[in-house]
């Protein structure tokens, strides 16, 4: 990709523009709306923000303060409403599993298992670390975002379409732009809301939320340089 | 310093060795029914030049109806003489084409331009060689894993074509005979050798009759394929998997059903979400494959650590884009996915090994980003130590201990018990169900090592339409053991006593009162759990 003028059109604020179209178009964002309009209106400042941090050259302390402040706001409700509260409980399930494995492990592995550090942390650690795992990986599925989690559907849970099909290409191109600028932001972001996802129940009725920017961002990316691409071509060409 | 190279080089090939022979025909447990197959199919054409229904040197083994290619049972039978028909035997050139697999990327990174191109091509070599895809699939019996070294075999003559053109040939040869070896490279080894003519055209522009030959002999070689191409053994596979079809539309189109152009909507959604299922961190990282026979217990086909160096990997491939050697494996990784991503299944591994690998690098690359990035040797190593402690025993809780006791039924480790069984009782005769495992036979034919003329001799009917005899019928007699759907169907006349085995749905308590059978025995997985039980008749008694 050849460096356009991305920053130009961010400085006519088109980017604000792009946000909003993708955001009222994004099915996702009128479910979190009806649940509860101030932590969706939060995701929406976030993803504004965040864009703009993509974009910018220089670094704007006042902006990544703000943004880290109400990062810190709606992650913290949104553990609280969506805690995973089995992530140390055991079902019944779980438990014959736990068990059945306790007696390989011993069989197997002798002294290395059976002894205190090891069996403390296979009986009141492991299982935790596993669950944590699985809410930290599955917010990192791409399918959950574009179409509702196929083709690997969770069983028990309620999938449900959270952006339009037709946004997976801007989105790819907003991840190989955002690789173009070198952004350092966009792992962290990625990696930070994944790890606080691990705390939240896959069943949380609304979704990983903290994703709604990082996605809705890249898109905007994308959106963006394919338009500029466009223009280019078109200049290009007369 | 040349020294110590050449001792963690060697060190690495020792661990990949390692890790895919230690306890080679014991781990996993068994032989899952295709190994079996694939090992059989071998053992027969060894002995008489024909596959298990007597077919001389068949282009694709009908096995068990679904028409395997037959690379990998051909060169089975070098093994197979050398060591009798055995686990070890079978599984023997998935574990070299492993290892090979581990020596060819370091020789295609250390031929890059990399700076550090020794210390780079050491890492990734020694991340393929622990990588939970690549010890799993190369200590299986599994045709994709042979692919997989041609395929990279032909990647390294690809980077040579572009300073010497005339690799461009063995690159073609190689790609051409990989399709041979798996079915999922006789669409993506022609669209990778098509992809990469386009790619680098301006190198070949000169030179375009090395091209036309390269292309001409992958096309003769692939004739024999290509004549099979309208029948059954040409087209199964994707008939059995694939969504296209109208009747698949009917049933799972939703809402698209009454969209104009929706079948096509449906095709390109389904395509999509696919393809993309392919490069979810969910997947790669944390949820295995469904299929527990291609699955570890609780570990995907990387390691969940790696999702960090995966990210910087691609953030440095993406800066080297324009070089060559990243440019191909980049092409790999776009164009292997296309044959999985045209079937049903959601994450199927198998069918994606060589973007497994090609990730498996970029994640070295993004490893050794990071590496560099430390500013201690005291902090590289403590990381490396740690990191490895903790993969190690993953690797070797997952793998040795966990996929041994509960994926045992899997390999048909029950079933070869049976087999064992009934090799004691060789003057008894034995009736298998075979209601819920139809290609049980397969599992006694070979521990018995049965004669491959008998059984060719049971199988003679699909000879008339080989390649288009797709119905599989699982009703063979091995020996002293009969293995048909219906149990409880005597010959007339005939009462003699039997033992009839089953799983735990075959004989239910009526029919144990009614027949007035008697327990022998029972046979578990490694788990402890029965998984086969077996009856006698009483001869003076009531004849079923």
């Amino acid at each position: 990709m050849g460096k356009l003028n991305i920053r130009s059109i961010l400085a006519q604020n088109k980017a604000l523009l792009v946000v909003i179209l993708i955001v009222f178009t994004t099915p996702w964002t009128w479910k979190i709306l009806n649940d509860n309009l101030l932590l969706c209106l939060s995701l929406i400042i976030i993803t504004v923000i965040f864009v703009k941090l993509l974009l910018n050259n220089k670094r704007n302390t006042r902006l990544i303060l703000l943004f880290c402040s109400i990062f810190v706001v709606v992650s913290a409700v949104n553990v609280q409403l969506g805690f995973d509260r089995n992530l140390r409980k055991l079902n019944v399930n779980e438990e014959v599993q736990l068990n059945e494995r306790h007696n390989y492990f011993a069989k197997e592995l002798r002294e290395f298992f059976l002894n205190k550090y090891s069996l403390n942390y296979y009986k009141n650690y492991n299982l935790s670390f596993y669950k944590f795992q699985r809410n930290f990986f599955s917010a990192l599925d791409p399918n959950l975002y574009f179409f509702a989690g196929h083709p690997r559907e969770r069983a028990g849970i309620n999938e449900f379409e959270k952006f339009q099909s037709l946004y997976l290409i801007f989105f790819i191109i907003g991840i190989v732009y955002s690789l173009q600028l070198q952004s350092l932001l966009a792992i962290a972001y990625l990696l930070v809301a994944a790890l606080i996802n691990g705390f939240i129940a896959p069943t949380y009725r609304l979704g990983p939320i903290l994703f709604f920017p990082f996605v809705t961002a890249l898109t905007a990316l994308g959106i963006m340089y394919s338009v500029a691409l466009l223009k280019s071509l078109i200049r290009k060409i007369h | 310093m040349r020294t110590i190279k050449i001792i963690l080089f060697f060190s690495v090939l020792a661990i990949s060795i390692f890790l895919r022979f230690y306890h080679l025909d014991q781990l996993p447990p068994g032989l899952n029914a295709d190994e079996a197959s694939l090992g059989y199919d071998a053992y027969s054409l060894l002995l008489t030049g024909k596959d298990q229904y007597g077919k001389a040197f068949p282009i694709f083994l009908r096995s068990f109806g679904a028409y395997q290619s037959p690379l990998y049972a051909y060169l089975t039978t070098a093994p197979i003489f050398l060591f009798g028909l055995s686990i070890f035997a079978v599984r023997l050139l998935s574990a070299l084409a492993g290892i090979l697999t581990v020596l060819m990327t370091f020789i295609i990174i250390y031929n890059s331009k990399e700076n550090n191109k020794f210390w780079q091509a050491l890492l990734a070599s020694f991340i393929v060689s622990f990588m939970p895809w690549s010890i799993f699939f190369s200590r299986t019996a599994v045709e994709a894993n042979l692919a997989l070294f041609l395929v990279a075999g032909a990647a390294y003559f690809l980077i040579r074509s572009l300073r010497q053109p005339v690799f461009f040939i063995y690159a073609s040869i190689l790609l051409a005979v990989s399709t041979y070896a798996y079915q999922a490279q006789r669409l993506s080894s022609i669209l990778f050798l098509l992809g990469f003519t386009i790619v680098f055209a301006k190198q070949f522009l000169s030179r375009k009759k090395i091209v036309l030959v390269g292309l001409a002999l992958m096309f003769i070689i692939q004739i024999p394929q290509l004549t099979l191409i309208n029948s059954q053994a040409g087209t199964r596979r994707l008939d059995q998997v694939n969504y296209f079809s109208k009747n698949y539309f009917d049933q799972n189109g939703g809402n698209l059903k009454s969209v104009l152009f929706g079948q096509q909507i449906y095709i390109f959604n389904q395509f999509s979400s696919h393809y993309l299922a392919y490069f979810s961190p969910k997947n790669l990282f944390f949820d295995p494959d469904p299929q527990e026979g291609r699955s570890i217990p609780d570990l995907s086909v990387f390691y969940g650590w790696m999702f960090i160096p995966l990210l910087f990997g691609f953030k440095v491939f993406w800066e080297k884009r324009k070089d060559p050697t990243i440019k191909i494996l980049l092409l790999f990784i776009a164009v292997s996915v296309i044959p999985a991503a045209l079937t049903r299944e959601p994450f199927y591994t198998l069918r994606v090994l060589p973007l497994f690998w090609v990730l498996s690098i970029i994640i070295s690359f993004g490893g050794f980003e990071i590496l560099c990035n430390l500013r201690f040797n005291i902090l590289k190593v403590i990381l490396l130590f740690i990191i490895s402690t903790f993969t190690f025993v993953t690797l070797y809780n997952n793998y040795f201990i966990l996929l041994k006791y509960e994926r045992s039924s899997e390999y048909g480790f029950p079933y070869i018990e049976l087999a064992k069984k009934t090799e004691e009782l060789s003057s008894k005769k034995f009736v298998v169900d075979l209601e819920r495992q139809s290609q049980s036979y397969i599992w006694f034919a070979f521990f018995k090592k049965y004669d491959p003329y008998k059984l060719q001799d049971q199988g003679k009917d699909v000879l008339k339409n080989y390649y288009n005899a797709a119905d599989f019928n699982g009703n063979k007699v091995i020996g002293n053991v009969e293995i048909k759907d219906d149990i409880w169907k005597q010959e007339e006349n005939s009462c003699i006593s039997d033992i009839i085995v089953g799983d735990l749905l075959a004989v239910s308590e009526a029919d144990i009162k009614e027949h007035e059978l008697h327990r022998e025995f029972e046979i578990p997985d490694l788990s402890g759990k029965v998984k086969l039980k077996a009856y006698s008749t009483r001869a003076k008694g009531k004849c079923y």
